[in-house]
């Protein structure tokens, strides 16, 4: 799958003011989204375990083998895990967020888990338990394509979505051989307009380690530091494609966006994200 | 010493020889000095001396001299240069005018001395015109009396006095057009406020930018209807606001359902008390353009729909769909211009409303809005990837719960109809079956269960979502004196599994009744199985209540449906078989050994000719002893 992706930037006072706007642009009232995302950094394979190439040129592979081999001296990709709560959990977390606060401490807040299970502290045991109902998906992306001049100023890029059903993600992904490295809030409203979702949004540090929140609620938004201090909000616009070897597909999708930037014209500037500052390798 | 080396790549200076020459030599001495009169012998020579002491002295202050000097030199160069320019255009001016003067002159005298003036002529003039045609006389300016004069200033006077009033009168006039437009604007725009309080959406035409619009139409119909749904607010001549709905506007339609008995209307949605209002102000106009956008693309979706629900017998015709309701009886759905209606009511007073009809084409209504809702949710999700292919437009379920709430209702109302039949039959033989009252999905009390227990904002979804549901309906019945309780669960839908299921469970039932040994549930498809299932359990609880009567009496087989009896002392069996069939309960009695020794007692449910027996089943059998 493919990714036609356009950002903007809004101010936070203009904030209620570009909701009303996109609200109108889309017909359709603000769904509110809260996302937490952890981002894994994959374990590069020592040199010694990788497979020394003797022989040079001469050296005939099968092709399993080269493929394997490429795959060892390509480039690593940070993997994100995000896991949104379902918008029952995300309204009844907010209510029993003001209910279960403690002895009106600052940093302690009782989350949901710690008041049903105790299970707070216990880093391994991160598995969804039956009263979680959040919804986790493991997303891949890629590096941006180059855009050549005089092409259209998109930033395209191969993405994955895969969304995780059952088990302990987390685990998963140690099994993986991936670390652990970072861990934002995402919090903000979505909008959909024809086949493009846009997403009003701001980041957030949170102020506990990531095994404490495994459970999202607003009330870690309420806690949580701002990414960047000043509020600027992020307007993503984006378009997924099915295939992105369709050039029709392609060329519908970027026009849709074209001309959502276009409608967008006076409010927000939206315009191609930075190649490198979206660049997902791992150094 | 590779960075102070700088090479030139100019081409070498050629030496023109023109450039010896004394002509080009006195010219660039003019250009270098200005003039031969400032060079002086002393001056040359210090120019001399100051280039051999070399470069080096010369100061910054002498470089900007020379810099000067040399811009004034440019100036004054430029200046002479347009003087010259002046001075040679103005000559030129006068050789013209002083030559056409002397033309003018000489073809005048030409008539006179053609020879004489000849020689001044300019060739022009002599080739293109003839000698002597230009003529001269002396002429006397007229004499006007002081009369003439006084008149002349009179009339001059009487012109501009005219004029003035004109422009005055012409002032007045636009005045006076200024202020009824402003009384035609004010009324327009009056109305248009008024239009914009009751809540309808104003807004810019997109292909006329200088007009008002009005927004009638829904978000969330599908595109063509959703465009169409936009008018314009024009002007007319005396200022009121009128709706211009464009060329593709018809007139204003609605929906129209009747009841048709072999072809011939019985009931209509349209009577003369449900006759739209006509529009006598804008408003209402737009509220009759708004609905009739609504029907019009109700009746869009109906047909759409109708063509895949040919399999239940609906049919569409020209413009109209029939949905078989009862035997004989259709329900016709089209679409029908206001005016024809009105016209047609007027025709025949006689058109009678159902509240049936009434009821169908408010569900109509309700589900295309429910439609339009889900279209909304389904359009505020997250948008899927784009493939190749767009997905196909859904069917709206909009006549489907409409067929199977009719198609439910009729099984349901022919199963309790043989239900009251079996009833009145065994009835007359002195046994009671008593039939619960049926409990519906759709009815008012369970879908109203529903609605309160869902949250505010999902009431209504709740409540349509128990239309367009596969519907339910119970009924209990009891077979002779609750021994046997028997729950039938009938439920309609027409995705698959399609049709109606009847659900047969025992719920109650003696522990010695054959029915006991029956499955505990079964399921039918038609109604005639269900029929037999019935009348069987009932024939078997009828036998089994006998023999709990009758104690010398035993069953032949455990599902049979006769009892026998061996007489004591004596090798003769009797034996008494029921049957249950259309109305009439039939008891036949034989014994074996003797032919003669029968009979047979029926009851029937509507006992017509008299016939039937009149005395208790539990009589009959007492007599047989």
């Amino acid at each position: 799958m493919h990714e036609l992706l356009l950002f903007g930037q809004v101010p936070s006072s203009r904030h209620d003011q570009v909701l009303n706007i996109l609200a109108g642009v889309a017909a359709m009232q603000p769904v509110q989204v809260l996302e937490k995302h952890l981002v894994f950094k994959p374990n590069r394979l020592p040199a010694s375990a990788r497979p020394v190439q003797v022989g040079g040129a001469q050296d005939i592979q099968k092709s399993q083998v080269q493929a394997l081999q490429a795959q060892n001296q390509g480039d690593l990709f940070y993997l994100r895990l995000v896991a949104e709560p379902s918008s029952t959990t995300l309204k009844g977390q907010g209510d029993g967020g003001l209910n279960a606060k403690v002895e009106g401490s600052d940093e302690i807040m009782l989350d949901v888990r710690e008041a049903n299970g105790g299970l707070v502290g216990d880093i391994q045991s991160t598995a969804p338990t039956e009263g979680d109902s959040q919804t986790w998906t493991l997303q891949y992306r890629d590096l941006p394509e180059v855009v050549q001049p005089g092409r259209r100023q998109i930033t395209s890029r191969l993405m994955a979505d895969i969304p995780i059903t059952s088990g302990d993600p987390v685990q998963f992904m140690k099994a993986l051989d991936y670390t652990h490295t970072a861990t934002y809030l995402l919090a903000g409203h979505r909008f959909t307009h024809l086949s493009a979702s846009i997403l009003l949004h701001r980041l957030f540090l949170p102020a506990k380690p990531f095994q404490e929140i495994f459970n999202v609620s607003s009330k870690d938004i309420s806690q949580a530091r701002l990414l960047d201090p000043s509020g600027t909000y992020i307007l993503q616009a984006a378009v997924r494609v099915q295939d992105g070897s369709k050039v029709e597909t392609m060329t519908k999708g970027s026009l849709e966006l074209l001309s959502l930037k276009e409608t967008l014209k006076g409010v927000v500037e939206l315009d191609m994200g930075d190649r490198l500052a979206l660049d997902t390798r791992v150094r | 010493m590779a960075e102070s080396l700088s090479l030139s790549l100019q081409a070498l200076p050629t030496v023109n020889k023109d450039k010896k020459s004394l002509e080009y030599l006195i010219e660039r001495i003019n250009e270098q000095k200005g003039s031969f009169r400032n060079v002086t012998e002393e001056s040359l020579e210090e120019e001399i001396q100051i280039s051999h002491n070399g470069e080096a002295e010369t100061s910054d202050d002498d470089v900007l001299e020379t810099v000067d000097d040399v811009e004034d030199l440019k100036s004054n160069r430029e200046a002479i240069t347009t003087a010259r320019e002046e001075i040679l255009k103005q000559v030129f001016q006068a050789h013209s005018e002083s030559a056409q003067a002397l033309d003018f002159v000489s073809l005048l005298l030409s008539k006179y001395s053609p020879n004489q003036s000849q020689t001044t002529l300019s060739t022009f003039i002599k080739q293109n015109l003839p000698l002597g045609s230009l003529g001269g006389e002396v002429t006397q300016a007229p004499q006007v009396s002081e009369l003439e004069k006084q008149n002349a200033k009179l009339a001059s006077i009487g012109w501009r006095m005219k004029s003035l009033n004109s422009t005055a009168d012409s002032l007045l006039k636009s005045a006076s057009r200024l202020e009824e437009e402003v009384e035609k604007e004010t009324r327009y725009w009056s109305q248009a406020l008024a239009v914009k309080e009751k809540g309808w959406s104003l807004s810019r035409l997109p292909r006329e930018k200088h007009t008002l619009g009005v927004r009638y139409g829904f978000a969330e119909a599908y595109s063509d209807f959703r465009d169409r749904g936009l008018a314009a607010l024009r002007r007319e001549e005396d200022g009121s606001l009128s709706l211009d709905r464009g060329f593709r506007s018809i007139g204003d339609r609605t929906i129209r359902v009747r009841l048709l008995h072999q072809g011939k209307q019985i009931a209509s949605s349209m009577t003369a008390a449900s006759k739209p209002s006509i529009a006598d102000s804008v408003e209402a106009e737009i509220l009759n353009a708004r609905n009739s956008i609504f029907d019009e693309e109700l009746h869009h979706e109906i047909h759409r729909e109708a063509r895949n629900l040919v399999n239940q017998g609906v049919r569409c015709v020209g413009t109209s769909v029939l949905i078989p309701f009862k035997s004989n009886k259709q329900l016709e759905i089209d679409l029908v211009s206001t005016e024809d209606i009105s016209r047609d009511n007027a025709a025949e007073d006689n058109i009678v409303s159902s509240r049936m009809v009434e009821n169908a084409t408010l569900v109509l209504r309700i589900l295309l809005s429910y439609a339009h809702r889900q279209n909304h949710q389904s359009r505020s999700k997250k948008p899927p990837a784009l493939r190749e292919s767009k997905p196909p437009r859904p069917l709206y379920p909009i006549l489907k719960p409409v067929v199977e709430y009719l198609q439910h209702r009729s099984q349901v109302r022919a199963l309790q109809t043989f239900l009251a039949e079996v009833r009145a039959t065994i009835g007359k033989a002195g046994l009671n079956l008593t039939v619960g009252k049926s409990e519906s999905s759709y009815d008012i009390a369970s879908i109203s269960a529903v609605a309160t227990k869902s949250e505010d904002s999902s009431k209504i979804e709740a409540l349509v979502q128990q239309l367009t549901s596969p519907l339910h309906s119970t009924i209990a019945i009891n077979i002779i004196d609750g021994s046997t309780v028997v729950n039938l669960d009938i439920q309609t839908t027409l995705s698959l599994p399609e049709g109606t299921t009847f659900n047969v469970v025992n719920k109650e039932s003696p522990l010695q009744s054959p029915i006991y040994q029956l499955p505990r549930s079964t399921q039918y498809t038609t109604l005639v199985d269900v029929e037999n299932c019935i009348t069987h359990l009932t024939t078997l609880s009828t036998l089994h209540h006998l023999l709990s009567k009758f104690s010398d009496w035993r069953t032949c087989s455990t599902h049979g449906t006769s009892i026998m009896r061996n007489r004591s002392g004596t090798r003769d069996r009797e034996i008494v078989s029921l049957a249950l069939a259309k109305g009439q309960l039939s008891m036949t009695w034989q014994r074996s050994g003797s032919l003669n020794d029968q009979g047979l007692w029926t009851w029937e449910a509507e006992d017509l000719e008299g016939n039937g027996e009149t005395r208790s089943i539990f009589d009959v059998l007492q007599r047989l002893q």
